[in-house]
């Protein structure tokens, strides 16, 4: 897919456009996908994709943008050239601390700490490049 | 996100409706710590209306399973499905709390 038929977002980066927000991307992501072959039956994916969006936003609602005004977040949605669903969400906000973030521990019953975990379960690759703006790509095969 | 409570055949069943997330979490925790507090010997937290959930979500129902069992009670989730379901199961919390629909499942 050309990157011209890329989606693009900006909403702001503070909790209460949470909802809004989830909302937008999972229909960018239905309209990327009618574009494809395989459209039909993809829920799962769309499961997947809101739940590592939903966690990604509230990490930089609340943390990265913590100490200062509520920033943007610029979200675009595509098919990469594999034909991968890709989500790429971009903050000009605080960086966050992926390589050592530590997994939960199920067994305990975490009741915090598993948003980077769940990130990586949904999403066959995710990518974080810190930096102004940090660069988070969720990247999901189509089912 | 909605939330009600009601009585059936001596369990406090709480309905959460809609998501419940970072946002919403914070309407529901007073509820929560309410619930906690009240003694029932059977909590049932009905997610059948429920559309999607967060870590936080997530948190908060781990939070409420884990007082109710301290105080020697028992707490279960009942009716998730779909994005909510998807998640239980990531975490493993399927089997935890819910394990009559678990093991049907």
């Amino acid at each position: 897919m050309k990157k011209a038929e890329a989606i693009h977002l900006k909403v702001v980066g503070q909790l209460d456009q949470r909802d809004v927000t989830l909302r937008t991307v999972s229909e960018a992501c239905r309209v990327v996908l009618s574009r494809t072959a395989r459209a039909a039956n993809q829920t799962g994916l769309l499961d997947s994709v809101i739940s590592a969006v939903g966690e990604a936003f509230n990490n930089i609602a609340v943390h990265g943008y913590r100490d200062e005004a509520p920033g943007p977040v610029e979200i675009e949605v595509a098919l990469d050239r594999r034909g991968r669903l890709a989500v790429e969400m971009r903050d000009y906000g605080r960086s966050f601390d992926f390589v050592n973030a530590r997994p939960p521990d199920l067994d305990a019953l975490p009741e915090s700490g598993m948003g980077i975990f769940i990130m990586n379960k949904v999403m066959d690759e995710v990518v974080y490049r810190p930096g102004r703006p940090n660069v988070l790509k969720l990247v999901k095969r189509l089912t | 996100m909605t939330y009600t409570t009601s009585l059936e055949n001596d369990a406090l069943v709480l309905y959460v409706r809609g998501e419940l997330d970072a946002v919403s979490v914070e309407e529901i925790r007073e509820s929560l710590d309410r619930l906690a507090t009240a003694g029932h010997r059977t909590v049932i937290i009905d997610l059948s209306g429920l559309r999607v959930i967060d870590s936080s979500g997530v948190g908060s129902i781990v939070s409420l399973y884990k007082r109710v069992r301290a105080y020697g009670g028992h707490a279960s989730v009942r009716g998730a499905k779909d994005q909510p379901l998807a998640i239980f199961k990531l975490l493993k919390l399927d089997r935890v709390l819910a394990p009559e629909e678990a093991v049907a499942a």
